[in-house]
């Protein structure tokens, strides 16, 4: 009977020690919450006890409560929000952040259309997007790119001959036309992009001087005139004028500036055109600076150069590329006697050589009777300019050298 | 004649990636911080710049030289570095007479200042004395805001929202229901504003939301604002503005009253009364080959009426 009321007892304060361990989630507040899932933030403006705040020691504690309930809150807020699976894991789906924060950068501008996207649209001209890379090629017989790098290679081995046409000139070179005709090609390409461009950012058109004579354009014929009156070595300075001669206007360096006009005295006139130039100054402009991309590049390839340095410094011998030996021509010209290494050290190489032979002839002929010696310390000299053993020279069969190998070493 | 500007043309691949990466987007990367040490600085500023730069060091870049930089007397040497850097958050640290302890946080719209707040550190207590249990760096923070103070003048909102963003970490679209570490919290009380970190952990509830309890990490310590330069109105309403792609698109003809139940409203073409399809019954059939025989035999009538009479 006794250990019957022992074990209820014993079970019920299990229970109470269970439900003291596992305290409440609830959070109760005079003024509600805000929470803000998008950000993770919480905003709580209730009133806290100003005393205890004043209080160090109790400040933390008053601090630590706060924060946890509205960590509470928030987990509790984030726990009701929809999840996903990735992986077999679940996800709480984030919701866009209600509070409005300044971006980082303008919103992007859509890019202008060209003058050709423009009229394809106006067509109703779809382009011929998912086209496949390859084409058949009959003559080859195999799939060939349709156009870049490859393709071009690929059509200067198939056009090696060209044929010339019944009514053109014999003697003419057809690759030289053709040649020219590309080249025309890519300036009227670079000409169109330029002209894009130039739409695109509403400057006017680069000017390209007077092209052409048969023109009977009255603004070219001035335009035309405006150069040939500059073009005199003084600059025009002294021309003087043709009889009815009327100056011509619009091509000047500051035509059309307000520096042409003189102040009349038109005070709202002058002044909008003040703010107008103020807020051409304070409009905030993001551009591709040439400063900032050298420099980004620069960036990039200190980096690389960096990273190639640290590699070569630290790390194991296989992955520095084997073991360090030296590349000089110099040595392989010794190796190979002369016969590879670079121009240079070839060169000296011989020329080391054939010096070393005089000097053994003159010695030779001073000192007849050692003659024995002096091929022996020439050896002794070659071995030591033999600094690199592991490399060795391999020979064809009539003893030229073929190639310098590393020996191997086990 | 106008002289076209001259298109500058990245002239490597990986040059061109740079920049792109680096372009204005509609959906934006997450904020770059950097935090520089000033010409003079004091330990209490260095130790605090470093405890943030660990929560945030996945998007930042750390300048601990002496940086001869004072935003509030110029900013070209700031909008230059974030340029060049790519980092429209800031944190610099100076310490001087008049301002011991010195903190700058600002935000950069454009390689432009926004905002900057200078705020003064007071109450540092030591990253020693807390606890070793640290949280991984790049963790998405919950950010606390506690106290009437931070909605009563429109620079303490100003230096609300500014301390959101330069806070918030990485922006996510989903989190892992485990996936909440650390708390940052703001108390504003008489002028002060505490800043204070804790660690989260998950307790056992008995329900499924777990239950919260907090463990402070550091660092711990008080701000007052000092100098401040926030941005005009108009700016930052240019610089809030949301691009129309991220906009959610309003649904039409679709409404809720007010039992909840969803209302369509469709759109249709005109019916013609003549093409509708009516219901088939034996009836309407039978009543409707009367009324053919019937017209039938009036017409036959009529045109024995009607060549009767030419006959005559």
């Amino acid at each position: 009977m006794m250990e019957e009321v022992d074990g209820t007892l014993r079970v019920q304060q299990i229970i109470a020690q269970a439900d003291r361990e596992l305290k409440s989630t609830q959070v109760d507040k005079d003024i509600p919450l805000e929470t803000d899932p998008g950000n993770l933030s919480v905003v709580d403006i209730n009133y806290f006890d100003e005393s205890c705040m004043r209080n160090v020691e109790e400040r933390e504690d008053i601090l630590a409560s706060i924060g946890r309930d509205s960590v509470q809150q928030l987990i509790s807020h984030m726990y009701s929000l929809q999840r996903t699976t990735i992986d077999n894991q679940p996800f709480i789906i984030v919701p866009n952040s209600v509070t409005k924060l300044p971006r980082e950068k303008p919103i992007p501008k859509p890019k202008p259309l060209t003058r050709w996207e423009k009229f394809a649209l106006e067509k109703g001209i779809k382009s011929k997007k998912g086209r496949d890379f390859k084409v058949w090629d009959d003559v080859a017989q195999e799939f060939v790119p349709r156009y870049g790098k490859l393709r071009v290679q690929l059509d200067k081995e198939k056009n090696w001959v060209m044929e010339v046409p019944d009514n053109a000139d014999p003697y003419e070179d057809q690759f030289a036309k053709a040649a020219e005709a590309k080249k025309e090609r890519i300036a009227k390409n670079e000409f169109q992009r330029l002209r894009n461009l130039a739409r695109a950012k509403k400057t006017g058109m680069p000017g390209v001087g007077v092209l052409r004579t048969d023109t009977h354009d009255t603004n070219e014929l001035k335009k035309a005139m405006h150069y040939s009156l500059a073009s005199t070595a003084s600059l025009g300075k002294f021309q003087p004028a043709l009889r009815g001669e009327v100056p011509v206007k619009g091509f000047t360096y500051n035509a059309g500036k307000s520096v042409d006009k003189p102040f009349t005295g038109d005070v709202r006139a002058e002044s909008s055109n003040a703010m107008k130039i103020l807020g051409r100054i304070n409009r905030p402009e993001l551009s591709n600076d040439q400063d900032v991309i050298k420099k980004m590049e620069k960036k990039i390839l200190d980096e690389e150069i960096e990273e190639r340095r640290a590699l070569k410094l630290s790390g194991r011998r296989s992955k520095r590329g084997g073991r360090l030996v030296s590349k000089s021509g110099a040595a392989l010209a010794s190796l190979t006697e002369g016969q590879m290494g670079d121009r240079t050290s070839r060169k000296r190489y011989l020329e080391k050589q054939r010096q070393q032979a005089e000097e053994a002839k003159t010695k030779g002929k001073k000192s007849g009777g050692k003659g024995g010696k002096t091929p022996k310390t020439g050896n002794k000299r070659k071995d030591k300019s033999l600094f690199i053993v592991s490399k060795k020279p391999m020979r064809t069969a009539s003893g030229r050298i073929k190639n310098v190998v590393k020996k191997r070493q086990r | 004649m106008g002289v076209i500007q001259r298109v500058v043309k990245p002239s490597t691949q990986r040059g061109k990636r740079a920049l792109e990466a680096r372009a204005p987007k509609v959906i934006e990367n997450d904020k770059k911080t950097l935090f520089i040490h000033g010409q003079k600085t004091s330990p209490i500023g260095r130790d605090f710049l470093k405890s943030i730069y660990a929560f945030k060091r996945i998007n930042s870049i750390y300048f601990g030289r002496k940086n001869p930089i004072f935003p509030f007397e110029e900013v070209e040497k700031l909008e230059r570095l974030s340029k060049l850097n790519d980092t429209s958050l800031f944190a610099l640290t100076t310490h001087s007479k008049k301002r011991p302890n010195n903190v700058i946080l600002g935000r950069l719209f454009n390689h432009q200042v926004l905002d900057m707040m200078e705020l003064g550190i007071s109450d540092w207590r030591d990253l020693e004395t807390f606890c070793k249990n640290k949280v991984g760096a790049g963790t998405k923070p919950c950010i606390l805001f506690h106290g009437v103070g931070f909605t009563q003048s429109p620079e303490y909102v100003r230096l609300k929202s500014l301390l959101l963003d330069f806070f918030r970490g990485p922006q996510v679209t989903n989190i892992s229901p485990a996936g909440f570490e650390l708390a940052i919290q703001f108390t504003m009380f008489e002028g002060k504003i505490f800043m204070r970190c804790y660690k989260i952990l998950l307790k056992k509830s008995g329900v499924e939301v777990p239950r919260v309890e907090l463990q402070e990490i550091g660092p711990s310590l008080s701000f007052t604002l000092r100098r401040s330069k926030l941005a005009s109105d108009d700016m930052l309403k240019t610089a809030c503005r949301k691009p129309k792609a991220v906009l959610p698109k309003p649904v039409k003809n679709i409404s809720k009253n007010a039992l909840g139940t969803k209302l369509g409203r469709i759109h249709m073409t005109k019916q013609h009364l003549k093409d509708l399809q009516v219901r088939k019954t034996p009836a309407i059939k039978k009543a409707k080959k009367d009324q053919i025989q019937k017209r039938k035999m009036e017409k036959n009538l009529a045109n024995a009426a009607k060549a009767a009479n030419l006959v005559k």
